[in-house]
């Protein structure tokens, strides 16, 4: 039987293997310096976002990051005017939604974001977007009174 | 494998009436409603006593009622305790998920006579929580800073539907005007109404409050006026299914004992259920739902039967847009082709496929965890003929279907019944 500081110095040391730990807490704090990292199986080339620590195609765990570019097409959306709490915060409301939608990544990923314009007014106005158009990614720091910032995946228009 | 190793019916089903409840009645009391008139549908012999576990469907009491330990607490009413009890989840297929459990309890021979319920009340909270709670169905971490709310990610598929296919809003209308209709004729269904009844009552109301009455003509021009505003464009308020509070109880009996409580059982004698990715964004389509598919080809496979060979159907309408993909996926239409058999009337109670015949969760009402369960009791009513007011369908419904769906799609439950 192995006692109990054994056992954490054991754990200790797995945790600081070299090798990065592909968790959605990473994902976050890579999101928030601008970049979108995921990975990709270094055995069958699967590409994963946000990153995995199996791959669940070949089950192999040999997986490294992978930084996505960021540039897509809207692949769907929808403007939403009755939202959830974390947006009418944002100051969204009945007539004035925001835009949720589905982006596929040039690696051909899709991955969900919020789409933003030049102006908030932009996403009243369901012309603005069009299956297909092409967008790059664009982070928003989120900003509500009594919190701490937030930064979220958002997508605007590729002008 | 795929079989059920012993033939599982139902042999009672009822529901309380579905509403806006809370206060007045919480689950407990609307579980109790529907309990009483499970209880008077079993045709003979029945004895609550015999009934040896307990499977509740529920999404999330947590949220919305700060309950979550449930499934003991309807035993103790039904009078079971210490008889097994365990509560269900999967959104809002949580009740076709506890049936799809009991099935498989019944039918591996564990026990002969069990309770399956559904519960939900949604109304104790405000809307911008019942919004957040239902998001939490979907991928909170990815999803909910997209600003992904549930009328949001079917509008989502909404778009690509119509992108693809040219599904029109006027065919979103067909699916809502058909429901209402149907839950015009359903006395526990939340609205009992048509939308030209909604619609000729707005404009009564506006001609007593001397406003200028709207010159909407036919509900089509209703549907698309200011008084149906947009939820998620492109979906409006009356593509999108009610904020309920209800409740809905059936027994399953084995084969073995079934004919000691009634000569006519439902036999359900397919069951299928399948997943998908959490997220919508990261399915390969996203105009049709793997899960459905899934689940559908398992039950149809296991009952020996085919899209073609089912007469009646309740669906998951939990938009417009929903029982319109639903009917594709579950194989009653090509991909593409349902809108245009819907606006024929092939889907309408004296068509040739008749569908949510009950009012669907459009106009019957939408407790989420108590959906699943709800659909199978009108599929028993339908069944045996006695589906109130004139929503009864003119033939003799020897097999039937409903289909469960939760989240964005994530999970699928499908029933076949036969009789």
């Amino acid at each position: 039987m192995k006692s109990k500081k054994e056992r954490m110095e054991e754990n200790k040391m797995s945790n600081t293997e070299s090798k990065p730990e592909f968790t959605i807490k990473e994902y976050f704090e890579h999101l928030k310096e601008g970049n979108l990292i995921g990975c990709k199986c270094k055995k069958c080339n699967s590409l994963y976002l946000p990153p995995r620590k199996i791959c669940s195609n070949c089950y192999s765990t040999d997986l490294e990051a992978y930084n996505f570019k960021g540039t897509g097409k809207l692949a769907t959306y929808s403007l939403i005017h009755v939202g959830t709490r974390y947006f009418v915060l944002q100051g969204y409301k009945m007539n004035k939604p925001y835009c949720f939608g589905i982006v596929e990544l040039d690696e051909g990923l899709k991955i969900a974001a919020h789409i933003v314009g030049p102006t908030k007014e932009f996403e009243f106005d369901p012309n603005n977007f069009k299956i297909g158009m092409p967008l790059k990614m664009k982070i928003l720091k989120i900003e509500i009174s009594g919190q701490e910032p937030h930064y979220d995946l958002g997508f605007e228009p590729l002008m | 494998m795929g079989k059920l190793a012993r033939k599982v019916a139902i042999i009672g089903a009822g529901m309380s009436k579905f509403g806006q409840w809370y206060p007045i009645k919480q689950n407990r009391d609307l579980f109790q409603d529907a309990l009483i008139e499970a209880i008077k549908s079993v045709d003979k012999n029945f004895n609550m006593k015999e009934v040896e576990e307990v499977f509740v469907g529920n999404f999330t009491a947590d949220l919305f009622n700060h309950e979550a330990h449930i499934a003991p607490l309807m035993a103790q009413l039904a009078g079971l305790n210490p008889k097994p009890a365990s509560r269900f989840e999967s959104a809002c297929a949580s009740s076709g998920l506890a049936l799809r459990h009991a099935v498989i309890n019944v039918a591996s021979g564990m026990n002969d006579l069990v309770m399956v319920a559904g519960i939900e009340t949604m109304t104790e909270v405000p809307t911008v929580d019942v919004t957040d709670a239902l998001a939490t169905a979907s991928d909170t971490r990815i999803e909910y800073p997209a600003g992904a709310t549930f009328p949001g990610l079917y509008a989502a598929v909404a778009n690509v539907h119509m992108h693809k296919y040219g599904t029109k809003d006027t065919d979103l209308f067909n699916v809502a005007i058909k429901n209402y209709e149907n839950g015009a004729e359903n006395p526990y269904a939340q609205v009992q109404m048509t939308i030209e009844q909604v619609m000729m009552d707005k404009k009564k109301k506006a001609e007593k409050q001397g406003q200028p009455v709207p010159d909407w003509k036919d509900p089509y021009e209703f549907l698309r006026s200011s008084a149906n505003p947009y939820i998620a464009y492109p979906l409006r308020l009356f593509d999108c299914s009610l904020v309920t509070d209800g409740a809905a109880v059936v027994f399953l009996a084995s084969k073995d004992v079934a004919k000691k409580y009634t000569d006519t059982p439902i036999w359900i004698t397919g069951v299928g259920q399948g997943s998908a990715q959490l997220q919508l964004s990261s399915r390969d389509t996203l105009e049709s739902f793997i899960a459905t598919k899934t689940a559908s080809s398992t039950a149809y496979k296991m009952s020996g039967l085919e899209p073609k060979d089912i007469q009646i159907a309740e669906v998951h309408d939990c938009f417009t847009i929903a029982e319109i993909v639903a009917l594709e996926d579950l194989g009653f239409y090509e991909p593409g082709k349902a809108a245009t058999a819907i606006s024929n009337g092939e889907t309408k109670r004296n068509g040739n496929l008749p569908i949510n015949t009950s009012g669907g969760l459009k106009a019957k009402g939408h407790p989420v965890g108590a959906t699943g369960v709800a659909q199978a009791v009108e599929i028993f009513k339908q069944m045996r003929g006695i589906a109130e007011r004139k929503r009864q369908v003119k033939f003799d419904v020897e097999r039937a279907l409903t289909h469960n769906l939760g989240g964005s799609g994530a999970t699928c439950v499908v029933h076949i019944y036969e009789k």
